[in-house]
């Protein structure tokens, strides 16, 4: 038996499939007061800086209680210790040194009477070329544009990289991180695609690279990986794997960084 | 007999691009079953039925193929020929069922099964990189396995006019996959690196009942259920529930036949809704505000639920042809389902974050069919 169909309302139910969004009350948990330790060497001359804070519940504004009266130092490969004292509250800065390409660091911090450790190794620069922008390809109504960088990845070498942007000197919001699994060793053209800051001729746009090891790599990937998946993807999202123990929230990176700025016109 | 290849994707550039030419070798294996089953009537109350399923596996080359520890380093790693054995799998699946007859019109049954299964899909849907995978047993990866035991009774009455069931399960299940944190899946040539193994459990009671005959017929079905999972690298490897875990799951279907051309329809169903992870906490990394998790799983979506009503006339009889007009609304009182939650810094508050919730479909939807049929 042959049977034939047809649909005539068709269009009613395309119209209906727009979204609607609004926001909503969760009674999210109150998981608040944890260590987080955001610990950085550079391959710059100057002091460097490890921050202590703790965690707030979801509800709360975004601010962060700092950590106090910790005993912070970073110990590199020679056995040179370097101590960090404390300035303004929860910022712990060091004598001036500069970062070693290939050394590997220690950071030890010392709080609330437990003891977390990390280490790290610097990678070998790679040269930011240049930062280009161009129409953005998801949205070019009104000008809008997306900004690329430009660099030549290293042959036979995994390398790792983490990008930050601002946009007139505000921090965009978006964790950029990439590997060279797919470029090793190609002349490598890439898009920082966000959406959450619009860009627009006139803009002043700042970009950091950084060269990352593979643990750090992890740590930023999986923040990446998460923000803009929602809880509702399949895969949940957990806290990404520090590379500090026993396990707090944070990290310890020692990385190369480069800056470039540049007015989109 | 099964063949399977499995072919995960390659990527081809040419020498200007900014991408390495990237292939993942494909997978080839066999699959094979047998079967044996009997039924024994021991008399005219009590049967049974029982039997066994003989599965087998055999994973081939070509191919390199390496073998991981937990912590996803490689331990050892061989190159076979094509077509050369790299892993078989047999597992023994036996089942059986037990019915005794209470009277003419009930019964009781009671049942075991063991089930293997060889190719598992991989599920992450994080949206940057939406990746289902499909991958073989191997090496690394076992066979799941579920062992369930169920019983149940099962009854008709007043002259077969209502048929009612009831029935209990308990599964277990072994070799479970789920990824690590942190994992890059595109193209990856390791996946099974990624990959973090456990065991899980579901159990439920399942209700239903059914109105066969009359003008007005329908039928009600009620489970009530439990789907956990257990994997030492997840939750401080406690149990924790499945995402598709539903504590309820109830539908109701009413159909009225009103007379020779006219029939109305109504069917509502509701549902748990899914066990999702949400934030707990938030902190600041690189100056970017970023969400704390405690507990895998340890929150739900809304419920679901939905009325939707229909009414059918039949065209007048032809011999050639038969026609009916179908008018139907979908979501009578508009319920909105949620269909995605993200958690951001709030666009209207400064310096706090926010809930927004997305869904889709929440107005009624009509809708009319003609159906012609010859």
């Amino acid at each position: 038996m042959k049977e034939l169909r047809f649909f005539p309302v068709f269009v009613i139910l395309l119209l209906s499939l727009w979204g609607c969004t609004k926001v909503i009350d969760l009674k999210l948990g109150n998981d608040s007061g944890k260590l987080v330790i955001e610990g950085n060497i550079i391959n710059s001359d100057g002091a460097q800086q490890i921050l202590l804070s703790r965690n707030v519940p979801f509800t709360s504004t975004n601010t962060y209680p700092p950590v106090s009266g910790a005993t912070v130092s970073v110990t590199d490969d020679q056995n040179n210790t370097h101590n960090f004292t404390e300035g303004p509250a929860g910022t712990y800065s060091s004598a001036p040194f500069q970062g070693l390409t290939g050394a590997t660091y220690k950071m030890s911090v010392i709080s609330g009477g437990a003891t977390y450790t990390a280490t790290s190794t610097m990678p070998a620069p790679v040269r930011l070329d240049s930062i280009g922008e161009k129409s953005d390809a998801f949205n070019s109504s009104d000008n809008r544009r997306e900004i690329s960088v430009h660099f030549q990845d290293p042959p036979n070498v995994p390398n790792q990289y983490r990008f930050i942007m601002w946009v007139n000197n505000t921090e965009v919001q978006y964790v950029f991180a990439y590997d060279d699994e797919f470029t090793d060793g190609r002349y490598v053209n890439l898009d920082l695609v966000e959406s959450l800051t619009d860009i627009y001729p006139g803009d002043t746009v700042k970009v950091e690279m950084q060269c990352i090891d593979k643990p750090v790599y992890t740590y930023w990937f999986t923040l990446m990986e998460q923000q803009f998946g929602g809880p509702d993807g399949g895969v949940a999202p957990s806290n990404p794997p520090s590379n500090i123990t026993p396990t707090v929230f944070g990290y310890f990176s020692a990385h190369t960084t480069q800056t470039i700025t540049m007015l989109v016109q | 007999m099964l063949h399977h290849t499995i072919a995960p994707g390659t990527i081809t550039t040419n020498s200007t691009s900014s991408f390495d030419d990237v292939s993942v070798e494909e997978r080839y294996g066999y699959e094979n079953a047998a079967y044996i089953s009997d039924d024994w009537r021991y008399n005219s109350k009590l049967t049974f039925l029982y039997g066994f399923r003989l599965s087998s596996l055999f994973l081939l080359g070509p191919g390199t193929f390496n073998t991981y520890d937990a912590a996803g380093n490689v331990t050892s790693s061989a190159t076979y020929a094509s077509g050369k054995l790299v892993k078989d799998y047999f597992n023994l699946e036996p089942r059986f069922t037990a019915s005794y007859l209470l009277s003419d019109e009930s019964s009781l049954k009671a049942s075991y099964n063991r089930n293997t299964q060889n190719i598992h899909l991989l599920n992450n849907s994080t949206s940057t990189t939406p990746a289902d995978l499909y991958v073989m047993s191997s090496n690394n990866i076992k066979p799941e396995i579920s062992d369930q035991v169920s019983t149940g009774y099962f009854r008709n009455f007043s002259e077969n006019t209502y048929e009612f069931s009831a029935e209990v399960y308990y599964k277990a299940l072994q070799n479970q996959i789920d990824y690590k944190d942190g994992a890059q899946l595109i193209l990856n040539q390791d996946v099974e690196s990624l990959l973090t193994y456990g065991t899980g459990r579901a159990y439920g009671l399942e209700l239903f009942l059914k109105k066969k005959y009359g003008k007005f017929n329908g039928w009600v079905g009620y489970t009530l259920s439990r789907t956990e999972l257990k994997f030492p690298a997840i939750n401080d490897g406690n149990y924790f529930p499945a995402t598709q875990d539903r504590t309820h799951d109830l539908s109701v279907v009413g159909i009225y036949q009103l007379n020779e051309r006219w029939s109305f329809s109504s069917d509502f169903v509701y549902a748990t809704g899914n066990a999702v992870t949400y934030p707990t906490g938030k902190y600041e990394v690189g100056g970017i505000t970023t969400f704390s998790y405690s507990q895998r799983n340890g929150y739900r979506e809304p419920s679901s639920n939905r009325l939707d009503i229909g009414a059918t006339l039949e065209g007048k009889k032809h011999k050639k042809y038969h026609s009916s007009w179908t008018f139907g609304i979908y979501n009578v009182y508009a319920h909105r389902d949620p269909y995605l939650i993200t958690f951001q810094n709030s666009k209207t508050v400064p310096n706090t974050t926010e809930a927004v919730e997305t869904s889709i479909f929440a107005t009624p939807i009509p809708s009319v069919t003609w159906n012609f049929k010859f």
